[in-house]
């Protein structure tokens, strides 16, 4: 895939930092976002993308960090692969949108195809986090106990909690949410 | 008796979930765990187990290395819960400075146990997922404690105050906090109680609530196997020689069923071979990863009318919380009589809570 030039005095990506808890984990990046409930692994493409966000610096020249680091070239539209994916987790500061200049015309989907076959490096990839199934499922006996106990509601009688498990130790009426 | 009936094993040939679960924590604590044999379709089995015991983030680091099972949908799902345990405890963790932290501004100091203090003592804290935060204040400082963490402030954090632990009522609150330790966490001084207490409690609290949670036996393997070289297993075990017994019939038990070693213990405090029905109910226990107990408290405080004989039913009590209850000694006499007269007592505060549903006692299923 040829190089494209990016708007480098538009795209200064920041990742967000507020209401984020960050742990690095067999190196994955896993990211609690507390505002929003929700979980997110990043694998370790876009886990350096994503520190690679601090305001100040291009996608192209995260590109070409990362290819100082990993000793292979990167392209840059991995790197706004990467940038996509966490703009649409909201995970940076500013909301981002591939630029057409980026993708040559090609749908979001031909992109990231075209991408897996000619990266050189693993293609950034953000899964969700879900509490697993049958921990939920277990635990729903507990669920309005749980939520009552934390409410300091002993008589509560909401019938709408959905506490997912011992891994979920969320504070709020879930039922609220 | 009647779990035994609802035993989801009891016509299948192959090894039991109970079983395959002991298997899959043995020794799952320590980095050079011992070797485990476990197909897919076992693993698949006991993944629900590992899930709603909260023992999932330990299965995955036992078994993380074993490529024959990690590409299974199983494993997926146990590392999964590896993975929000690992941002769930930062937040939890900062909980407990914040607490600390508020508490002692007012001049209280507390003791934390269970949770954080033992999951400190696995290969990665967050192997040991913990809920509340089990805090010990003297009891003169209590109602200032529970105005403190009641605050919004604090509410969060689900701080399960205590002015006692009924596990430890014979040792003094004084013999306590002598003993207890400061060690660090994120630059907090947390207090936790000494190895000796830590052990005593987790042993009568494992018994306490009928064994049904796995992990809690890892517990104890953990502590078992990293104890101090000073222990003292007098002050560990204490002088009432039924409570020594419970302990040392369930430190046996972490040792048979989860392979805990057990060569720190003077053999002469060993409990010796264990009453013949407590294995088997432990594995029970374990095979039920919501208790029966906990079910029926929920089952109580929502007084579903139409199902009152199920949840009269639903009173039955585990031999083992029937033992601890009524201060009974672990032998090798039946536990029925134990469980039946727990069982009336049980049945009775229901009835009551029923008769009397705004009665201050509450549906609180302790002893009689």
């Amino acid at each position: 895939m040829s190089q494209f030039r990016s708007n480098e005095s538009v795209q200064r990506p920041a990742a967000r930092a507020k209401g984020l808890v960050v742990r690095e984990l067999d190196g994955e990046l896993i990211i609690y976002d507390q505002d929003r409930d929700h979980a997110h692994c990043l694998n370790a493409s876009a886990a350096m993308v994503f520190r690679h966000c601090d305001g100040k610096t291009s996608p192209a020249a995260i590109a070409r960090r990362m290819s100082a680091e990993l000793h292979a070239s990167v392209d840059e539209a991995v790197v706004w692969s990467a940038l996509d994916r966490l703009s649409k987790k909201q995970l940076l500061v500013d909301k981002l949108e591939i630029p057409p200049a980026i993708t040559g015309g090609m749908s979001r989907r031909e992109f990231v195809r075209n991408l897996s076959l000619t990266a050189l490096i693993a293609i950034p990839a953000i899964s969700s986090i879900v509490a697993p199934t049958a921990q939920a499922q277990a635990s729903q006996a507990t669920d309005h106990l749980r939520c009552a106990q934390i409410q300091n509601k002993p008589d509560c009688t909401n019938a709408a909690c959905t506490w997912a498990g011992p891994t979920d130790n969320i504070g709020a009426c879930r039922s609220s949410r | 008796m009647i779990a035994q009936l609802r035993s989801p094993d009891r016509f299948d040939v192959r090894r039991p979930s109970s079983g395959l679960l002991a298997d899959t924590l043995a020794g799952s604590w320590r980095r050079d765990a011992p070797e485990l044999r476990l197909s897919t379709e076992e693993l698949d089995r006991v993944t629900p187990l590992l899930l709603g015991s909260g023992a999932a983030p330990l299965a995955w680091w036992r078994i993380k290395s074993l490529e024959s099972l990690t590409k299974s949908p199983a494993a997926a799902q146990l590392q999964q819960a590896y993975r929000l345990r690992s941002v769930h405890e930062v937040t939890q963790q900062r909980a407990i400075c914040m607490v600390l932290g508020l508490l002692r501004t007012a001049q209280i100091e507390p003791i934390l146990a269970k949770g954080w203090a033992i999951a400190r003592g696995y290969p990665e804290t967050l192997l040991r997922p913990y809920g509340d935060l089990d805090i010990l204040v003297r009891p003169e400082q209590y109602r200032s404690a529970k105005a403190i963490v009641d605050t919004p402030e604090a509410a969060d954090c689900q701080v399960d105050l205590h002015e006692r632990f009924s596990e430890l009522e014979d040792r003094s609150l004084d013999e306590l906090f002598a003993r207890s330790q400061l060690v660090d966490l994120e630059g907090t001084a947390v207090r936790v109680l000494s190895a000796e207490d830590h052990l005593a409690l987790l042993c009568i609290h494992f018994l306490k609530h009928g064994a049904w949670r796995p992990l809690w036996l890892c517990d104890i393997g953990v502590m078992l196997e990293s104890l101090p070289a000073n222990f003292d297993w007098d002050i560990c075990l204490g002088a009432d020689p039924r409570r020594a017994r419970w302990i040392a019939c369930t430190l046996e038990l972490a040792h048979q069923l989860l392979q805990a070693r057990i060569d720190r213990m003077p053999v002469n405090r060993r409990a010796g071979p264990l009453p013949g029905w407590l294995v088997p109910a432990v594995l029970k226990a374990w095979e039920n990863p919501v208790p029966d107990w906990m079910r029926t408290f929920v089952a109580l405080r929502r007084l579903q009318p139409g199902s009152l004989l199920k949840q009269i039913r639903g009173c039955w009590t585990d031999p083992i919380s029937a033992t601890y209850e009524l201060k009974a000694p672990f032998n090798e006499l039946p536990r029925f009589p134990l469980q039946l007269s727990h069982f009336l007592w049980r049945a009775l505060k229901f009835m009551v809570k029923l008769i009397r549903p705004n009665d201050a006692a509450g549906p609180e299923l302790s002893s009689p």
